[in-house]
């Protein structure tokens, strides 16, 4: 049974990779700069944010251990990744409507398509912040570790918990288009409960610190940064919260798609 | 049982596809909730196709008539495991190569070049045997002078050439015909003629769907009559095409 799943996996491996280059290609055909833009443009957002941050909010580099635009872009990095990996996977089955209909396919390639797809892009906006992390070592305001090599870990379960929710919410909108609508809205929501633009330590006495603690993103993010910027590693009771959240989400997603697949067909 | 039977290709057993037809179809989460609450989510049963059998030998030319409507292309797609019966199982042995929509999963703002790899592995086929095929398929096709123009820009015709080219580099152990022989000009339409004959010869199941009675005589040997989604008749082409004219 799961030798026959490998197997199909297996064979329709050439369509995930092309599909994922048909999605770059598309992306930066006829754009001047190209692929340059998936590194150019988290550095531009970053100078935007800080230079609005800065004034606004008044954080100080002594309150979060590091620079705030090493903050903010190394908190984004995930963010966006993860944003842009559901939404994409989100309308991947409804948008590959003619394909489904006219051809048997998996139908979980659509979405890990997407994800991987993000993936790629996340790995050039890291470039970014590995730019943005050599300038303020030079400048003596940031030390790098050795644990810098270890990033990947909090990326790859950032893409693990995509690919959940990216099964979920295809699975959801093939039955019902609003989810479409209002994800936008969640994702908001979402960002502004996650500490990307303010350190964690603000919430401490407010209501909603609970809320920002049950965030996964919260310590997929705060792995992220001090494996990067602050060389500690991770302690234990995140990569647990973190493993176990993966998990479930990923069976409940993998689980609810193959239960709804069939029927897919007839609501796209 | 019988399936094991080795010289079975395809085993379609009593197989029946029912839809639900709601009188609107709800696609907000609002208006599913709100049916539910006042009790309206009541759907008209529809269908498709009622305990169907079928049972294809290898190498046999089978043709499916019937009116529109009548559950040809339901059939087509369960036996090529786009849909799933509702009730009822389908056994299908070997490699199916369907043309049922020529062009699936062509993006037409890619290349010819792109498109027959991406059309290659939406078929299945690994990259290395797309490697060793491309000439094959560029050459059968004649758009060799076209092919890193985007698709965007091809007339109907041309994407129909490449789309077949594609589709028939397998010989496959069974070839699905859904309407196609109608592609592109006399000249090519020949062309596809002489493959689909071709493979016909070989050791080649042929499953063909068609109106045009001739080809349906001409090409196979035996012949399912489809009405309403029921099975009317099967047998010889020549009876059952006898009694269907006349109906």
């Amino acid at each position: 049974m799961v030798k026959k799943y490998i197997q199909n996996f297996i064979k329709y491996t050439p369509l995930l990779f092309l599909l994922t280059s048909r999605d770059f290609k598309l992306k930066y055909r006829r754009s001047f700069l190209g692929v340059l833009w998936s590194m150019l443009n988290p550095l531009l957002i970053m100078v935007v944010v800080t230079s609005v941050f800065s004034v606004l909010l008044k954080v100080k580099a002594s309150d979060i251990g590091m620079p705030f635009a090493v903050f903010y872009i190394t908190g984004s990095l995930i963010f966006n990744f993860f944003s842009e990996a559901t939404s994409s996977s989100m309308t991947a089955v409804v948008s590959n409507a003619s394909l489904i209909q006219k051809v048997y396919l998996p139908k979980y390639i659509f979405i890990f398509e997407k994800c991987a797809f993000s993936l790629i892009n996340m790995l050039l906006s890291a470039i970014a912040v590995l730019f943005v992390l050599l300038y303020y070592v030079i400048k003596g305001e940031v030390t790098v570790h050795i644990t810098i090599f270890l990033i990947f870990i909090p990326m790859f379960l950032t893409f693990l918990f995509s690919i959940g929710v990216g099964l979920i919410l295809s699975t959801l909108t093939v039955f019902f288009r609003d989810i479409v609508h209002i994800w936008g809205v969640i994702l908001t929501i979402w960002l502004y409960l996650t500490p990307i633009v303010y350190p964690i330590e603000i919430l401490k006495s407010s209501k909603i610190d609970w809320v920002v603690r049950l965030n996964p993103l919260y310590y997929f993010v705060d792995d992220l940064r001090s494996l990067m910027v602050l060389g500690e590693f991770p302690c234990l009771d995140h990569l647990l919260i973190e493993g176990v959240v993966c998990f479930f989400v990923l069976v409940f997603g993998v689980f609810l798609f193959k239960k709804a697949q069939d029927k897919f067909i007839l609501h796209i | 049982m019988e399936y094991k039977n080795d010289d079975v290709a395809v085993f379609v057993d009593n197989v029946s596809i029912h839809f639900n037809m709601s009188s609107e179809r709800i696609t907000s989460l609002k208006e599913y909730f709100i049916k539910l609450v006042k009790r309206q989510l009541f759907y008209k049963k529809f269908i498709a196709l009622e305990n169907v059998n079928i049972k294809i030998k290898k190498g046999q030319v089978y043709g499916i008539v019937g009116l529109n409507g009548s559950g040809k292309s339901t059939l087509l797609k369960v036996i090529c495991g786009i849909l799933k019966p509702t009730y009822g199982e389908v056994f299908v042995k070997g490699k199916i190569s369907p043309l049922i929509e020529l062009g699936a999963g062509f993006n037409m703002e890619l290349t010819a070049r792109e498109n027959i790899f991406l059309n290659g592995a939406v078929l299945g086929y690994s990259k290395k045997f797309m490697n060793e095929k491309f000439d094959e398929i560029v050459e059968f096709s004649e758009m060799e002078k076209f092919l890193d123009v985007p698709m965007k820009n091809y007339s109907s015709g041309m994407v129909a050439r490449v789309a077949f080219s594609v589709a028939t580099v397998v010989k496959p152990d069974i070839l699905i015909v859904d309407e196609i022989l109608s592609v592109g000009d006399f000249r090519f339409q020949e062309k596809c003629n002489e493959r689909i004959k071709e493979m016909m010869k070989g050791k080649t199941t042929v499953i063909l769907v068609s109106h045009q009675m001739e080809q349906i005589e001409k090409m196979c040997d035996n012949v399912l009559w489809l009405d309403h989604g029921h099975v009317k008749m099967v047998g010889k082409t020549r009876e059952v095409c006898e009694v269907y004219k006349n109906s």
